[in-house]
């Protein structure tokens, strides 16, 4: 057994392959056992290294340059094959992108369609499919967008705080008020535009709601309740 | 054999010629290269391998890579360097592979490629325990203990092949070694007790 202080810088003497330091080395012509330890430490990395070095420089077999070169001739002969047709898809992709992107839809002509139906007599107006209807109260929803909203009505997705889209609710009794305000807006700038409409006369119309019929109420005395209950506790006493 | 070359239509053939040579000029600058370095693809792949076969098929599949995007290679002096990351790394992942197919092969081991007679010869008890204690070292270290043990290899020269100091590639090494030993004390004293 190597001297328990010693046995460390014996293992890293031997895995350093240098020479120990000057006080392993005083130490080591004292010490018998540590000699023992440190040239069986040596043996141990001279048997890895051997292992390492079979590993490491195993027989090239001698059918590998060969085949590698003929493969290196098919991959240069493949290359040029698709090369042509390589340039043709990319050349045919990017025309495709072109095209799609040049006919594509945009916003910005949307947008100038609802300002256009929004700036319509009110006569046409009435007849704007895609308005929307706050349900239950008497007021009035404002589009600005039109494409949104339409988008909106058909997803099935909760509603965005962050939406682009708002709308404005008025209580009847604000409703001229605010029809004046927005008319006056729409002849000074188009910031803010609005579409008002009169709620239909069915939501006005109070709830009716059809009487509760409930049926009549069985009283039965308390002792014989008790009485029934599986434990049989009541029927002990 | 006279070869076809596909002349594309509003390209001279001057033009075509040109890109030819080129391309023959690279390939043959490949070639040179690959007499010296394909063995060294080989041996990487082998050292983290341990299998004739399968190193041969990914030091194969790293030559081609590498003659793939030679024309991209800036510095061709770090060819080598190059050539023996791309194949320590296909055989890493092919090793993976193998590991997990294994797992999933088990009942039907059968099937399993068998080693070669030179395998087998290099497979002792020991090399045995060494293989799977080197399997079990980080790569980095892995890596730099395969190319210094390869013969004509100084630290210097794998410092310079994989682009660190060689203080950094000494550490490697003796931190590898070191673990190593761990590993293989106790195999090592039980076969010398035989």
């Amino acid at each position: 057994m190597p001297c328990e202080d010693y046995r460390e810088a014996l293992i890293e003497a031997a895995a350093s392959a240098a020479t120990p330091s000057r006080e392993l080395r005083s130490h080591l012509d004292g010490c018998a056992s540590c000699r023992a330890a440190i040239t069986e430490e040596r043996q141990l990395f001279a048997v890895i290294d051997t292992g390492l070095r079979a590993t490491a420089n195993a027989e090239v077999p001698h059918s590998f340059l060969p085949l590698v070169r003929a493969s290196l001739q098919d991959v240069s002969a493949s290359q040029r094959r698709w090369t042509p047709f390589l340039i043709f898809a990319a050349a045919s992709a990017a025309i495709v992108l072109t095209v799609f992107i040049a006919t594509r839809p945009r916003h910005a002509r949307n947008d100038t369609q609802a300002k256009q139906i929004l700036t319509a007599p009110s006569g046409e107006r009435a007849a704007i499919p895609d308005r929307v209807e706050v349900t239950g109260s008497p007021a009035v929803t404002t589009p600005l967008r039109l494409h949104h909203v339409q988008k909106r009505k058909n997803s099935t997705a909760p509603s965005s705080v962050a939406s682009t889209q708002f709308e404005v609710l008025v209580p009847s009794e604000e409703r001229e008020a605010f029809a004046r305000f927005i008319s006056s807006q729409l002849e000074r700038t188009d910031v803010a535009i609005a579409v008002v409409a009169t709620a239909s006369d069915e939501k006005d119309r109070p709830l009716q709601v059809e009487p509760l019929e409930i049926a009549e109420l069985e009283v039965k005395r308390l002792e014989s309740v008790m009485s029934e209950v599986p434990d049989g506790t009541e029927e002990k006493q | 054999m006279q070869e076809l070359v596909l002349i594309q239509p509003g390209r001279t053939a001057e033009e075509e010629f040109a890109q030819e040579a080129a391309a023959t000029a690279l390939r043959h600058e490949f070639e040179e290269r690959l007499a010296e370095c394909g063995p060294l693809a080989y041996r990487v792949a082998r050292g983290v391998l341990r299998n004739s076969a399968d190193a041969e098929d990914v030091a194969q599949e790293a030559l081609l890579r590498a003659y793939r995007r030679f024309e991209r290679l800036r510095d061709r002096s770090r060819f080598r360097a190059w050539l023996v990351r791309i194949a320590f790394r296909l055989a890493i992942d092919r090793s993976r592979s193998s590991k997990r197919r294994e797992v999933r092969e088990t009942l039907w081991s059968q099937s399993a490629p068998r080693p070669s007679t030179e395998d087998v010869a290099a497979t002792s008890e020991f090399q045995a325990h060494l293989d799977r204690a080197m399997e079990e070292l980080p790569e980095k270290q892995r890596l730099v203990l395969l190319l210094a043990a390869m013969q004509g290899h100084s630290l210097e020269a794998v410092a310079e092949m994989l682009g660190l100091p060689v203080g950094t590639v000494k550490s490697r090494l003796f931190f590898a070694r070191k673990r190593l030993a761990e590993k293989l004390r106790c195999h090592a004293k039980t076969i010398e007790k035989r």
